[in-house]
């Protein structure tokens, strides 16, 4: 178990009466990453529409999207480095700036280039600035003894944001047009989110007179109450992570995180027909998928992430991964597909809180966005490869069977690297060296 | 009901349309109905957020 004491603020006394401020902002950039995910994962409505009306192919639809994943995994250490140096509220607030503006640019493009050139590059680019990359900083500023807990929400509202407004912009194209869509989307981002950043989010507790998890100023006997603690392994730039074995472990888990989630992402639907699985069925599936997604992250965060080993987390939930990959294998369809949704839905979200607070606690606060922004991209480029290999593989042996052995093996061993991550050694949670500044 | 991407893989029209198609035969509800009531949630959460917010820092400086 952590010892809270070891983060700095053990006797968990709070410096104010009510919810602490920090609170206040987890909702803030909930709801921010909410659009943001939302709008993201709404790609996919409008393709028809577009071509339709541009007389383009899907493939080449396809081929925008995959170089607008591409351009937001790379400006994911890009963003997170900003963040580091900038602070989260102003990268976060430029950032859906730019989607708002680049969205309704969409909405009034005049031919296909120009909306290919919106999404792919400003839409891409500015949608990494207000999601996880960048507010891995911010929250670990604000929450150190519930650092799990505070990123877990933020993480479900991904999660919110594509129940809630992939449907919202299915039913504006059914009234309306695609125009019209993304426009409203582009209106919630300026009107609704970009206030809610620059009122609420504030980069340091310090600067309203907090500290991090809401504690008391000063201790019972007078001292002052210390913020936040490095770790052995903090580091004062991003390079030196990787001379130390975590990082590597972090990001060999995060790239089979990648892998397997991007895989079902895009190829859901051409396995739901080889088995012969209908579209009901694949739906609601997924949608169970969702829900125990959603749940998952928020039982794990409030629950168990910051009362045991992060480690310890990542390790069960790579395996249970792993078993829902397995599930696909040894049982029939659709039951493999239902149990497969339950199982590997319940793990499918819940690495990036773990893997953000275990990187943020080993390498420290100061370097934490640039860092969490190599994994993640690391992670984007390895599903990006994934989804490929999992196409040629398909094509060659005409089933996904081979793909989910490779998928389970690979899983096992994820489970394994994050075992074997020496975390009491290593982060500040439990070895606390010096202060860092909150 | 969106595809459970972590980092905005891009998303699959045939499999969004299936869930939309789903969602018309559970709710039973007109597009007009359903887009009004998460219009509703999406201005409820931040307004509601900020002015919760704005209270906690009125009430700290006073």
């Amino acid at each position: 178990m952590a010892s809270g004491g070891s983060t700095g603020g053990s006797q968990g006394t709070t410096g104010q009466r009510g919810i602490f401020y920090g609170w206040y902002i987890v909702a803030a950039v909930f709801f921010m990453v909410f659009v943001s995910i939302g709008f993201r994962q709404s790609y996919g409505l409008f393709l028809p529409s577009w071509t339709e009306e541009y007389e383009v192919s899907v493939s080449f639809l396809s081929t925008v999207a995959f170089v607008g994943w591409m351009v937001n995994g790379i400006a994911q250490p890009v963003v997170g480095g900003l963040a580091d140096r900038y602070g989260a509220r102003v990268v976060a607030g430029v950032s859906i700036a730019v989607l708002g503006v680049s969205t309704i640019g969409m909405a009034f493009s005049f031919n296909i280039w120009a909306l290919a050139f919106f999404y792919a590059t400003l839409a891409s680019f500015s949608n990494a600035g207000a999601m996880f990359t960048p507010l891995t900083p911010l929250i670990s500023r604000w929450f150190v003894r519930r650092r799990g807990a505070a990123l877990s929400v933020i993480t479900a509202g991904g999660s919110g944001g594509a129940m809630l407004l992939i449907p919202f912009a299915a039913y504006l194209l059914e009234l309306a047009n695609w125009r019209v869509a993304l426009a409203v989307i582009a209106g919630i981002m300026l009107v609704l989110v970009l206030p809610l950043v620059f009122l609420v989010v504030r980069d340091r507790p310090s600067a309203m007179g907090l500290r991090p998890d809401g504690d008391a100023a000063t201790n019972a006997d007078g001292s002052r109450r210390p913020q936040i603690y490095d770790g052995p392994l903090t580091v004062s730039h991003w390079r030196q992570a990787y001379h130390s074995a975590p990082m590597w472990q972090l990001t060999l888990t995060y790239v089979v995180c990648g892998v397997t989630t991007a895989v079902i992402a895009v190829h859901f639907v051409s396995f739901a027909k080889t088995e012969g699985i209908n579209e009901t069925t694949a739906a609601l599936a997924f949608a169970l998928l969702s829900f125990a997604n959603m749940a998952s992250v928020l039982i794990m965060g409030f629950f168990i992430s910051d009362r045991v080993q992060r480690k310890n987390a990542l390790t069960v939930i790579y395996a249970v991964r792993g078993l829902g990959f397995l599930a696909l294998l040894v049982f029939p369809s659709p039951m493999g597909l239902w149990v497969f949704a339950v199982v590997a839905g319940s793990s499918w979200l819940a690495t990036v809180p773990q893997t953000s607070a275990l990187t943020a606690e080993v390498y420290g606060v100061r370097n934490v966005g640039t860092i969490t922004g190599m994994l993640t991209m690391v992670h984007m480029c390895a599903g990006a490869v994934a989804v490929l290999v999992a196409g040629f593989s398909f094509d060659y042996f005409g089933s996904y069977d081979p793909f989910w052995v490779v998928s389970v093996l690979m899983l096992g061993g994820a489970s394994f690297m994050a075992w074997t991550l020496r975390e009491r050694e290593v982060s500040a949670r439990y070895r606390p060296m010096r202060l860092a500044e909150a | 009901m969106g595809i459970r991407a972590h980092h905005s893989e891009p998303t699959d029209s045939e499999l969004l349309e299936w869930l939309v198609h789903t969602l018309d035969s559970i709710l039973g509800q007109g597009p007009v109905v359903i887009v009004t009531a998460i219009a509703v949630v999406v201005i409820a959460i931040p307004l509601a957020i900020a002015v919760l917010a704005l209270r906690r820092r009125g009430g700290r400086q006073a």
